[in-house]
């Protein structure tokens, strides 16, 4: 074969190779085109549950309707809402089970919604539960490795053993600024969001002094544990830290409570048991006997028919409920017959038959006789019905002497 | 078969070197110690453990890969040992084939190494086997056999292993960095740069872009709210068999021009 065939040969060669290469990247870009669509889409449905879940689960608590501000984020999700409302047959954009709603999502994703979702996010102006980091952070730097080399997760963890250092330091104004950074950089870092309000409502609130700045730590917690929720909108333990160990063990505040450990009871796993025990226990705080005793008998039913906790709470709520109507005589054998059953519960047999006859002998006049029985409770040293006797005492006083200055002017 | 001898022989001449071997151990020193890692932090054991294992079977994983992949050829070159093997009735294009290969079976030895290792230590924590670990393991061999791909062609047109090696690191850090082509492409679009904008955004989808692979972070840390993300998977690997056919392509285009 001579040299001038051997190059001619090479050269046809080459251009064949430059053929397959150029179709080969033309390829490549399509699927690159797919892919960034489907990462799009992840992007747009994780925002999508996370906005549905701040305007369906946690908004509803914090605002009444119509104090929404109209950002372009909001106005967009208005617009998306109302456009998936029609496919979802009404059902709440939070609630749709997941695989429907990524199908939905998928559906939706089609020009313009992408290209304006696009739009707001690549301007920030959209809320990402996978986050951006702040470039103007002082703490960027940090995390810059995790951003090039895509180490988020392992970088948020040594982040966190950074925060349990100064943590125990108690360099809290170091910690705090930390935690943030640790959940951005993962926001599916659970045990951060949690054990981060637990910081803030519990161990930063008692750094300060006045009540104002005590309350606005707890508030931090709060909204920190709600971002959590926003990025995790299905995670159990989140919503029940928010319920529990803010609202109900921190604020006292047992609506809040219920509502939030009531979404935890939803997505909880089915052998956990504690979570539902404690939504009724908030129902009952709450006032709300009827839900809890209902709820109590459901529970003994499908979850735990050997619950001495709820076999006890259905004579509680039975008994309180009587109280609360007024009927005293039903309140008390219902009373005593749950402590003959359950011997174990003697201790606060007392209490609760002393607090029902104080009640009863205040309905029938013996303002003098109720007096007497809240007073027992305190000589017998009762400490975790102290306050509601001397309360109780105290208004008892005002009535008798409104009572007698009544007498002594007729 | 021609090819499958050179594969088997670059294999045997891979895990004979002392720089892979180092790598190995510091990697299997690294994942066995993340398991006092969680003494820190009680409460997110199985977490640390995960991102740990992943972080370590990705970085050395990467160092593993771009050390085989730019040093094969070079060294051959070096040695002499090419002009041997390219004498006898073997195409250029079966020994390109076969070098890639074999750097493939070594990847694999020592990802299934890394792998194992970080299986049995969550296996002793959750007493399950993870096959989302699994997953996430797949995942980085996509990404290093993309990486170990252009390594390899950039390798082919060096008769040193220092340039492809460090080209390796570069093509890495710059594979990561794609995505930020699209935010720029939009800024440019938005600036009114249309032919500009266009340019980027060609090259964002044509350069091979490193973090989708980062979607095992989702799926290792998988959340009760979050889609399945299997056709994600699936376009992945297609992705990955077209980038790494790209890669080779090149590699022969350059391999049949050198001179040896």
């Amino acid at each position: 074969m001579s040299n001038e065939t051997r190059t001619t040969k090479q050269r046809a060669e080459s251009a064949r190779l430059f053929i397959l290469l150029a179709v080969l990247l033309f390829i490549v870009a399509r699927i690159a085109v797919r892919l960034d669509y489907l990462e799009t889409s992840y992007s747009f449905y994780g925002w999508l549950l996370a906005r549905a879940t701040e305007t369906d689960v946690i908004k509803p608590v914090l605002l009444t309707p119509g104090e929404q501000e109209a950002t372009e984020e909001n106005v967009f999700f208005e617009k998306v809402r109302t456009s998936l409302s029609e496919r979802t047959g009404g059902q709440l954009v939070s609630e749709v089970e997941e695989t429907h709603l990524w199908s939905l999502v998928l559906a939706e994703m089609k020009q313009p919604t992408r290209l304006e979702f696009e739009r707001l996010a690549s301007d920030g102006k959209l809320n990402l539960p996978y986050g951006a980091i702040d470039w103007s952070e002082e703490s960027v730097g940090a995390h810059l490795g995790s951003l090039i080399l895509g180490f988020r997760s392992a970088v948020a963890d040594l982040l966190w053993l950074k925060v349990d250092e100064y943590w125990h330091q108690g360099r809290m104004e170091m910690m705090l600024p930390m935690m943030q950074t640790v959940v951005t950089l993962d926001p599916h870092f659970i045990e951060a969001w949690k054990i981060g309000a637990w910081h803030l409502a519990y161990n930063a609130a008692v750094t300060v002094d006045t009540l104002e700045e005590k309350q606005a730590f707890v508030e931090k917690g709060i909204l920190f544990l709600q971002d959590g929720i926003k990025r995790n909108p299905r995670n159990h333990e989140l919503y029940f830290d928010l319920g529990f160990s803010m609202y109900f063990l921190k604020l006292e505040d047992y609506e809040n409570a219920a509502h939030y450990i009531r979404q935890a009871d939803r997505y909880r796993p089915p052998d956990e048991k504690w979570i539902p025990r404690m939504m009724l226990l908030a129902y009952e705080r709450g006032g709300h006997y009827e839900d809890a005793l209902e709820g109590w008998r459901r529970y003994l039913t499908e979850i735990d028919p050997e619950s001495n906790p709820g076999k006890r709470a259905l004579y509680r709520l039975r008994a309180l409920i009587a109280v609360r109507d007024e009927r005293y005589d039903e309140a008390l054998p219902i009373l005593q017959e749950m402590f003959d059953t359950f011997p174990g519960a003697n201790a606060f047999a007392d209490i609760g038959i002393t607090k029902i006859n104080a009640m009863k002998a205040e309905a029938a006049g013996d303002l003098e006789g109720a007096k007497r029985l809240w007073q027992s409770l305190i000589d017998k040293a009762h400490l975790t019905v102290w306050d509601e006797a001397e309360a109780n005492i105290a208004r008892l006083n005002a009535l008798i002497a409104v009572g007698g200055a009544a007498t002594s002017e007729s | 078969m021609n090819f499958f001898w050179i594969a088997a022989n670059t294999y045997r001449e891979g895990i004979r070197k002392k720089t892979l071997i180092g790598f190995l151990i510091v990697a299997l020193l690294v994942i066995g110690g993340s398991t006092f890692l969680t003494v820190l932090s009680p409460g997110e054991e199985v977490k640390m453990v995960k991102d740990v294992c992943l972080a370590a079977l990705s970085m050395f994983g990467m160092l593993i890969a771009v050390f085989t992949a730019g040093s094969m050829v070079p060294t051959e070159l070096e040695n002499k040992t090419i002009y041997t093997v390219l004498s006898k009735p073997l195409r250029r294009f079966e020994y390109v084939i076969g070098k890639f290969v074999g750097i493939q079976f070594i990847l694999i030895l020592n990802l299934g190494l890394m792998g194992l290792l970080s299986l049995v230590i969550l296996f002793t924590r959750e007493h399950i086997i993870s096959t989302i670990l699994i997953k996430s393991v797949l995942l980085t061999y996509l990404e290093l056999m993309v990486l170990s791909a252009l390594t390899f062609a950039v390798s082919m047109v060096s008769s040193s292993a220092v340039l492809p090696i460090i080209s390796g690191a570069f093509i890495y850090i710059i594979g990561h960095l794609v995505e930020y082509l699209k935010g720029l492409s939009n800024h440019a679009m938005q600036a009114g740069q249309a032919l500009i904008a266009s340019v980027i955004k060609l090259l964002y989808w044509v350069l091979p872009d490193l973090n989708k692979y980062n979607i095992r972070d989702q799926l290792i840390h998988l959340q009760p709210n979050d889609p399945r993300i299997g056709i994600i998977m699936w376009q992945l690997v297609l992705y990955t068999i077209l980038c790494v056919a790209v890669g080779i392509c090149i590699a022969h285009l350059l391999f049949r021009r050198k001179e040896v």
